[in-house]
């Protein structure tokens, strides 16, 4: 039995991911599903636009907020979205009632006409409160 | 005449050894030589690395059931935390050291192990096929082929050899899409430079790959018989000599992971397929180390 619990792990792990990422909770080429190389859609496809009081910025890899970004772009959940909302708003020390607006892009691809396309698929926004 | 002796010596050593002491031994090594296995967290990669070194350095310690124990803890946690930006590759390589674990703690450690590899091999090449030939439009329309011919730097060498496309145009192509992903861009929409014969390659390469993967799938999956198992390792062989031409960063890490797998199904008798798996490990390898194919590309003045 213990022979089989390796196989049964990655195949609960992988309809899960399929799962989520039917829904949009994540991409299709990260989290065990084997959707790698599968679709446009792919993590590296994905970006994040960040504005504070309306002006963009750009989190550097070092900044607290960077890995949950990371996983925001990924998977852009609402928990996923606030973690990132949450650690700007604490480690950039935003003033009360600063609005931080985080929108999470993907690409399209339309070969009939060799387009590109942006797509928005989640905004989420804080205002800092006392 | 020494180093020939010494060669065929080692040749020799691989045709005959025990197929889960050549899997453990290749997956540490694997470690070593794949830098996004280990990952960038330097306190848990310099962990993975030193636990790789000792069960290569020490006699016996590669089938070590408490050195599989530590390894498989560190890299589990590593995929935990980053659970969200984790690679196929890094789950499919837990697998494989959870297998080795529990493996090691059976009575018929090669035989526990076969099991759990086939397993492996199965959920795999099934997962990847649902993907591409079921909730993937982009991949069975050819659209993500395409795309990635068009704007992947890694894919450039095989599209200017095998189509008219200019590679001046590839390159602008994905300079287009690094402007699309960029942080503070408000670029909307974008057209890329696109070419009939590229459309073309990325119909017949997703038939190939739907085929291909459809195929190992299929012949793992029914009842097990010698030959059918033969000639899905023959067709994995195929698929990876072919895919990981172009891609040789996944070919040592994803590649390596399947072909491991694949190492411990065969029969020890079967001393040709075996050989064919060293090939093509080696083969993966080289293509890793060595840019073979810009080299190529550079010496003939294609697509210039």
């Amino acid at each position: 039995m213990l022979r089989y619990v390796s196989p049964m792990l990655l195949v609960v792990v992988a309809v899960l991911q399929m799962s989520r990422a039917v829904h949009g909770a994540i991409t299709p080429s990260k989290g065990g599903g084997f959707g790698m190389f599968s679709t446009v859609d792919k993590y590296e496809n994905r970006h994040a636009r960040l504005r504070i009081d309306g002006q963009a910025i750009v989190l550097e890899r070092n900044e607290p907020a960077f890995h949950a970004l990371q996983d925001a772009v990924s998977a852009p959940t609402t928990a996923h979205l606030d973690a990132v909302l949450d650690d700007i708003s604490t480690s950039r020390a935003l003033d009360v009632g600063q609005v931080v607006v985080l929108e999470i892009y993907g690409l399209s691809f339309d070969p009939a006409t060799g387009s590109l396309h942006r797509e928005r698929l989640a905004t989420r926004a804080l205002t800092v409160s006392p | 005449m020494k180093l020939l002796a010494r060669a065929w010596e080692t040749v020799e050593d691989w045709l005959n050894a025990d197929a889960l002491d050549l899997v453990l031994k290749l997956t540490l090594l694997q470690l070593l030589v794949a830098p996004w296995l280990a990952g960038q967290h330097e306190l848990r990669a310099g962990a993975l690395r030193l636990l790789a070194v000792l069960g290569l350095a020490i006699p016996k310690l590669h089938r070590s059931t408490a050195l599989w124990s530590v390894l498989t803890a560190v890299f589990a946690s590593k995929v935990a935390a980053d659970w969200y930006t984790q690679d196929n590759h890094h789950f499919l390589f837990l697998y494989l050291c959870v297998a080795a674990v529990l493996a090691l703690r059976d009575a018929d450690p090669t035989e526990a192990f076969r099991a759990s590899a086939r397993g492996l091999l199965i959920g795999c090449f099934t997962s990847a096929l649902v993907w591409k030939g079921v909730l993937s439009s982009d991949f069975r329309s050819g659209a993500y082929l395409e795309y990635t011919f068009l704007t992947d730097a890694r894919f450039f060498d095989i599209v200017v050899w095998l189509t008219d496309m200019p590679r001046s145009l590839l390159e602008e192509n994905a300079r287009f899409a690094d402007l699309m992903t960029h942080p503070l861009t408000t670029v909307e929409q974008i057209r890329l430079h696109t070419h009939p014969q590229v459309a073309r390659l990325a119909t017949w390469m997703t038939l190939w790959t739907l085929l291909v993967e459809g195929a190992i799938a299929t012949l793992l999956l029914a009842p097990a018989t010698e030959g059918r198992q033969r000639l899905a390792l023959w067709v994995l062989l195929l698929f990876s000599l072919t895919t990981y031409a172009a891609i040789p960063n996944v070919g040592v890490s994803f590649g390596w992971t399947l072909l491991l797998l694949g190492l411990s199904l065969p029969p020890e008798s079967d001393r040709r397929l075996r050989a064919g798996i060293g090939v093509t490990l080696a083969w993966v390898l080289l293509g890793y180390l060595i840019p073979w194919s810009a080299l190529l590309t550079e010496a003939m003045g294609i697509g210039l």
